[in-house]
C-alpha cells in the first residue's frame, strides 16, 4: 500500500526517468547497449500495473500466476510425447500430401495446445467465483 | 450543427491526410518484382490471368477477391482499392473516438497505430487486414445500439458485407464468423452480468444478419451464374478446405517470433481483463469491453489460420489495437489513483516508441518505400495509365531471368513447338513470357489436393502441351515435402506420357511421346 502511494506521488517523476531511458534508446547506437536498455525499459514499465492491481484479491492474482505458469510448463512438457501419441492424419488413394501428411505430424495439435493455453484465463475465474462463493456461504 | 460540420472538416481532412500516406500503396499495383521466388511469380501469374481475361473461379484459381485481382488493370477498380486503406482508417478513428472518450488519446493511439502500419505491416497488407479489422470493429458501436434502430443497422451491416464479399473475400468470410460469436458471447455474458435474458433478441440478431448478409450474396451468385463460374467457386471452396489440411505446418517451432509474442501476450491479457471484469466484478460491457471482445474473437480466429500457416507479421497490428485498448482501461486505474492526465499519456507514450520500434517486432521493408517512393510512384502511374503494366513487368522479368530466358530460347529451336508448355511443379512466369492460356492452378502447391491435379492433367491434355518444363534443381516447392509425393498423380501422369529429351541448367525438358499421346487422352479423368 505503501508503495501503491509513493509511486502515485512520484509518477511523474517515473515517467521522465522511462523518458530518458526511451531516449537513450533512441540515440544509443551500440545494439548491446540498446538490448539492455530495452529490457530496462520493459521491467520498469511494468511496475506500475503491478504496482496498481487490486489488492483486496491479491491472493487470486498470485493463484492466477501460479496457475498460468504451471500450465504452460506442464503444456511445454508435454509437448512431445503428446506429439508422438496423437494420431496422425490417414493416408488414402485420395489424400491430399503436404506437411502433416508426409511427416507424420497431428494436424489438431497446435491448435488444441493454443487455444488451452489463450482460453485458460476463463475456467480459472469460473472456478475462483465458484470456490469464493462457496468459502463465503461456508 | 457546429459540431457536426466540424466533425465533417476533421473527417476530410484526416481522409486526404490517409490517402497522402497510403498512396506509396499504388507502388504495388504494377510493381516489376526482379527476384522470382514461388509467392512472386504467382503474383505475377495473376496479374497476366487479369489482363488476359482469365475469369477467376472459371478460368483460374484465385483466392484473395476481385478487387486485387482487378487492380492494375482497370483505372476505376485502381481508385477503389487506393481507398480501401484510408476508409479502413478512417472508420477506425471513428471506433477510437466513439470508444476512448480522451481526445488527446485518441490522437496519440490512432498517430501511433499509423505508424505501426507503416513500419511493421504495411499498407499491401493492411489493405487485406486492415479491412477485415474495420469491418469488425463497426460491430462495436452496433452492439450498443438499441430497439428498431439495431435492427436497421443490423440489416445494413449484414447487407454491407454480403456486397463486399466478392471484393474482399476475407471480409465476406471471417465477418460472419464473427458476427456470431459477437453476439452469442456478449448474450452469455449479459445473462451473467446484468441478469437480463436476451436469447430471443440475439437469435432475431443472428436472423437479420444471415438474411440481410445472403441478399447482399445476390449479384455475387448473378456474377458466377453469367460468367458460368458457380464449379469453379465450389471448387476454390472445397480446395479452402482441403488447404488446412494440406498447408498445415508446426506452429510452436515459430512460436519465439517477437511478433508472435506480442500477440499472444496482449491476447492473453485481454482475456485476463475481459474475465476479471466479466466474471469475477461483473461489469456491464462498456464501449472498450465490447472492442477488446470483438478483437479477441477476430485475433482468435485468424490465429487458427495462423497455426496452420504462419501469418504472425500480417496480424501484429491487431495486437496494437488491443494494446492500446487494454492501456484505456488502466488510464482509468491510474485517474483512480491520483495520477494526472498527462503523466499518463507519456507513459503510453514511450511504451508506444518501444514497442513499435525497439522489442523487435519485424519491420516492413522500409528502403523501397522510402527512398524509391517518387520514381516509382511515377513509374508505375504512368504504366497505369498506359495500360502496360503487364508487358513492362513482363520485359522486365525477361531482362533479370536469364534461366527462363534460355529455356525459352531453345525450346522455340525444337520442332512442333507451338509456344505452349506446362511447368512442374510450378513456375508460371514461363506462361506469362509465352502469352499462354494459363492453368487453372499456378503450381503444384496450390494442385495439391487429387480433383485439383485432375485439373491440370486436363489443362495438359486440352491445351496441347507437346512439352513440359520440370525444375529439377528443386526437389520443394514448399514445406520440405517432396514435389513428386505432393503431386503424385500428376507427376506419374507427366512421366507416363512425357520422355526428357534435354537438360538446360537443371530443367529438364521433356517431350510428349506419339504413340501415347491418344493413349494418355482415352485415360479415365
Amino acid at each position: 500500500m505503501r508503495l501503491r502511494k509513493a509511486i502515485a506521488e512520484k509518477f511523474t517523476l517515473y515517467v521522465i526517468t522511462l523518458s530518458v531511458i526511451t531516449l537513450l534508446i533512441i540515440f544509443t547506437r551500440n545494439m548491446f547497449f540498446v538490448s539492455y536498455l530495452v529490457i530496462t525499459f520493459v521491467l520498469a514499465a511494468f511496475i506500475p500495473p503491478l504496482v496498481f492491481l487490486n489488492y483486496k484479491v491479491k491472493q487470486m492474482y498470485i493463484l492466477y500466476g501460479v496457475y498460468l505458469i504451471t500450465l504452460i510448463g506442464v503444456i511445454g512438457l508435454a509437448f512431445r510425447p503428446l506429439r508422438d501419441s496423437l494420431p496422425v492424419p490417414l493416408i488414402t488413394a485420395e489424400t491430399s500430401i503436404g506437411y502433416s501428411q508426409y511427416y507424420r505430424y497431428p494436424q489438431l495439435l497446435d491448435g488444441i495446445l493454443f487455444y488451452l493455453i489463450v482460453l485458460s484465463p476463463i475456467p480459472f475465474f469460473l472456478f475462483y467465483k465458484y470456490f469464493s462463493k462457496r468459502k463465503k456461504s461456508q | 450543427m457546429k459540431v457536426i460540420r466540424s466533425n465533417i472538416i476533421t473527417y476530410s481532412i484526416l481522409f486526404a491526410f490517409l490517402c497522402f500516406l497510403c498512396l506509396p500503396s499504388i507502388i504495388a499495383l504494377c510493381n516489376s518484382h526482379t527476384t522470382l521466388g514461388f509467392d512472386t511469380q504467382a503474383l505475377i501469374f495473376w496479374k497476366y490471368a487479369a489482363e488476359v481475361g482469365s475469369l477467376p473461379y472459371k478460368d483460374i484459381f484465385y483466392p484473395y477477391g476481385l478487387l486485387l485481382f482487378y487492380a492494375g488493370q482497370n483505372n476505376f477498380i485502381n481508385f477503389i482499392y487506393l481507398l480501401v486503406s484510408p476508409i479502413s482508417l478512417l472508420f477506425i478513428f471513428y471506433i477510437f473516438q466513439r470508444v476512448f472518450g480522451q481526445k488527446y488519446f485518441v490522437i496519440l493511439a490512432f498517430t501511433f497505430l499509423v505508424i505501426f502500419i507503416i513500419y511493421s505491416t504495411g499498407f499491401e497488407t493492411f489493405i487485406r487486414y486492415g479491412s477485415l479489422t474495420a469491418a469488425a470493429l463497426l460491430l462495436v458501436p452496433l452492439l450498443q445500439s438499441k430497439g428498431k434502430r439495431r435492427q436497421i443497422l443490423i440489416l445494413s451491416y449484414g447487407l454491407f458485407i454480403g456486397l463486399l464479399f466478392p471484393w474482399l473475400n476475407d471480409i465476406g468470410f471471417y465477418i460472419p464468423q464473427v458476427f456470431l460469436l459477437t453476439v452469442v458471447i456478449s448474450t452469455v455474458i449479459i445473462r451473467f452480468t446484468a441478469n437480463k435474458n436476451i436469447i430471443k433478441k440475439s437469435i432475431v440478431d443472428l436472423i437479420l444478419f444471415t438474411a440481410a448478409f445472403v441478399f447482399g450474396l445476390i449479384p455475387f451468385i448473378a456474377y458466377l451464374i453469367y460468367t458460368q463460374s458457380i464449379d469453379g467457386f465450389i471448387s476454390t471452396l472445397l480446395l479452402f478446405k482441403e488447404v488446412a489440411s494440406f498447408a498445415k505446418t508446426p506452429f510452436f517451432h515459430s512460436i519465439s517470433s517477437m511478433d508472435n509474442i506480442f500477440v499472444i501476450a496482449t491476447l492473453l491479457a485481454a482475456i485476463t481483463v475481459i474475465g476479471i471484469t466479466t466474471i469475477l466484478q461483473k461489469q456491464r460491457l462498456s464501449n472498450n469491453r465490447n472492442l477488446q471482445i470483438v478483437l479477441v474473437i477476430l485475433l482468435l480466429i485468424l490465429e487458427q489460420k495462423n497455426i496452420v500457416r504462419s501469418i504472425d507479421t500480417q496480424i501484429t497490428f491487431l495486437g496494437f489495437i488491443l494494446f492500446v485498448s487494454l492501456f484505456y482501461d488502466f488510464m482509468e486505474i491510474m485517474s483512480k489513483n491520483g495520477i494526472g492526465n498527462k503523466s499518463q499519456l507519456l507513459y503510453f507514450i514511450n511504451l508506444c516508441i518501444v514497442i513499435v520500434f525497439f522489442i523487435g517486432i519485424h519491420p516492413v521493408d522500409l528502403n523501397r518505400t522510402i527512398s524509391d517512393i517518387p520514381l516509382q510512384l511515377y513509374s508505375t502511374t504512368h504504366s497505369i495509365f498506359r495500360n502496360s503494366c503487364r508487358e513492362e513487368t513482363a520485359a522486365k522479368n525477361i531482362s533479370s531471368n536469364a534461366i527462363q530466358r534460355n529455356i525459352i530460347t531453345a525450346l522455340r529451336r525444337m520442332p512442333n513447338f507451338n509456344d505452349r508448355i506446362f511447368s512442374f511443379p510450378g513456375e508460371p512466369i514461363f506462361y506469362v513470357l509465352l502469352n499462354q492460356k494459363p492453368p487453372y492452378y499456378p503450381s503444384i502447391y496450390e494442385a495439391t489436393p487429387l480433383f485439383a491435379q485432375q485439373k491440370l492433367i486436363k489443362y495438359i491434355e486440352d491445351e496441347d502441351i507437346e512439352f513440359v518444363v520440370y525444375n529439377a534443381n528443386i526437389k520443394s516447392i514448399q514445406d520440405e515435402v517432396p514435389d513428386v509425393i505432393r503431386g503424385r498423380l500428376l507427376y506419374s501422369y507427366i512421366r507416363k506420357n512425357f520422355t526428357v529429351i534435354d537438360n538446360i541448367q537443371g530443367y529438364l525438358i521433356l517431350k510428349r511421346n506419339k504413340s501415347e499421346k491418344n493413349f494418355a487422352k482415352n485415360m479415365s479423368l
